[in-house]
């Protein structure tokens, strides 16, 4: 990883954690996203904007039968994710947060498939697909066509 | 210094001139802007012999919705007839809400826009002022422009002889957002259905997924009370309530023959879906406010599938619930999310498995939620 601190890409992109979930809304791609407890904990580290190569050290308290190697892939991994999914950018300002994590309330057992995103498209039509368009001569946007439009 | 010359619309009531705007302290290209609109609407309802006025009550606030004709009142009161109460010059509106279209003659002042300013889903970017927000659905061609500081809102469309099926189910829906959320209420993407007792459930998912089916199944097989089929809204502190704000249904024709509806009561629409103004068919169960309970989600399924309830986590319902409510509603961000996040935690939720074909044999599972329910 080339940058080590991230933040979340606000006000386009906007999360809320719930018991085991972290849902995420991307407000201009049309996607939305959903992280388990496992990428929760790494989310809330980039909010924090901690030093995401520290969170292994974190992690290997958590969990048991986990490498500090594969924690330290598995976080790479949903880093680039985010990245790629706009959802995160390099911290402008480098300025570490404080470690405020949630202390580990026992070893558990690392699901196989955690540390993904989860990305659902579904929801893409509502919003209008090309915002370039043509403007009359007021400068208002007019189509010849007035049945189409954007509709639930 | 001379008397300043009051502005004063087609009936004697006063609007604020330009000239004021551009002396006060808070004089902005916006406001001109606004000016301009307003002056727009007047000449329109000059042109076809004065407003028409209607006066609505939603969620505790009075709405007055002044049109420049009484074709746009027509069409676009319909779905919010439950909500019309008496007309009183006198009495003070929360908001106003002036409308016009593009048939009447009187163009629209020249945008302050620039064509980059028109975003997805129909917003635009008033770098210019904080005091305006707007959104332009490009298709139906409608500008929704609302003047925060003045408690005005302009609804412009451009052929008001034309307004999509969708329009008349659903009118004023970005200014209905933005109005109802200052005063801590949300419009929400879901049906209400509920009991006798005023117990209600959001219908929530996104479009196709069965919301019109089961809550109109509901209520026409089920006997229950209606609230709604696309929009409704919902308050942002406990205890939650569940208010109707367009009382109408879009079916597909499979749907209409299902319950026995005729398509002559119905708008025509696209796609074979047409609106059905429920609030002119069932009076009687039509609900205006009921407490919310739960959120369910519907699940259509084969026809031989049984019909089944299986809760649902908060996650899960902040999905259905909120990323659909926000993709439709324009200047919707972080602030609406938070509100209905905490709705999702604060109250249970169910998948409602519903067999395509016998929708109504899923009712008596909705009225059980509510009997159990506290």
């Amino acid at each position: 990883m080339k940058d080590v601190i991230y933040e979340i890409n606000r006000p386009m992109v906007s999360a809320e954690s719930f018991d085991d979930e972290t849902v995420i809304i991307h407000f201009d791609t049309g996607n939305y996203y959903s992280l388990d407890s496992f990428s929760t904990i790494i989310w809330q580290a980039v909010e924090q904007r901690i030093d995401v190569t520290t969170l292994p050290d974190h992690l290997i308290t958590c969990f048991k039968n986990v490498s500090h190697t594969e924690l330290q892939g598995r976080v790479e991994q949903l880093i680039t994710e985010l990245l790629t999914e706009d959802l995160i950018r390099p911290a402008d300002n480098v300025e570490t947060g404080a470690m405020e994590l949630q202390p580990a309330e026992g070893e558990e057992e690392l699901p196989e498939n955690a540390g993904h995103l989860i990305k659902f498209d579904d929801l893409q039509e509502l919003l209008l697909l090309d915002p370039i368009h043509d403007v009359d001569e007021a400068g208002w946007p007019h189509t010849p066509n007035p049945e189409s439009g954007n509709q639930s | 210094m001379g008397t300043k010359r009051q502005r004063t619309d087609w009936s004697g009531s006063m609007i604020p001139s330009a000239e004021s705007l551009r002396e006060s302290k808070y004089s902005s290209e916006g406001d001109r802007f606004f000016q301009d609109l307003l002056e727009s609407w007047d000449n329109a309802c000059r042109r076809d012999n004065g407003s028409v006025d209607v006066d609505i009550h939603l969620c505790d606030q009075r709405l007055r919705l002044r049109f420049s004709s009484l074709r746009l009142k027509s069409s676009l009161t319909r779905a919010l007839r439950h909500r019309i109460v008496p007309t009183d010059p006198h009495a003070k509106s929360d908001f106003v809400i002036h409308v016009f279209d593009g048939t009447s003659g009187v163009p629209l002042p020249r945008s302050p826009w620039l064509r980059t300013d028109f975003q997805r889903r129909g917003e635009v970017n008033s770098h210019f002022t904080d005091d305006i927000v707007a959104s332009y659905l490009i298709g139906p061609d409608i500008l929704n422009i609302y003047h925060k500081r003045l408690k005005r809102a302009v609804y412009w469309i451009r052929n008001g002889r034309q307004i999509p099926f969708y329009e008349q189910a659903a009118p004023f829906r970005h200014l209905t957002h933005w109005l109802l959320r200052e005063k801590g209420w949300l419009l929400v993407h879901g049906a209400g259905i509920g009991n006798r007792d005023n117990r209600g459930l959001l219908v929530i998912g996104k479009g196709g997924s069965g919301k019109s089916t089961v809550s109109i199944a509901a209520a026409i097989d089920g006997g229950m009370k209606f609230c709604g089929d696309d929009y409704c809204a919902i308050n942002t502190s406990p205890p939650l309530r569940l208010n109707s704000v367009y009382l109408t249904a879009k079916l597909t024709e499979k749907t209409m023959e299902m319950l026995s509806l005729s398509a002559a009561d119905a708008v025509s629409g696209d796609e074979g879906k047409r609106v059905f103004f429920i609030g002119e068919m069932m009076a009687k169960q039509a609900a205006e406010s009921l407490d919310l309970k739960g959120f369910v989600v519907p699940g259509l399924c084969p026809a031989e599938t049984p019909p089944g309830l299986r809760m649902m986590d908060s996650g899960e319902v902040a999905r259905h619930l909120s990323v659909s409510s926000l993709y439709q509603m324009p200047h919707a961000g972080a602030m609406e999310f938070a509100s209905l996040a905490e709705a999702a935690r604060s109250l249970p939720g169910w998948l409602l498995t519903v067999p395509t074909g016998s929708p109504s044999s899923a009712v008596p599972l909705l009225k059980g939620i509510l009997s159990d329910v506290g």
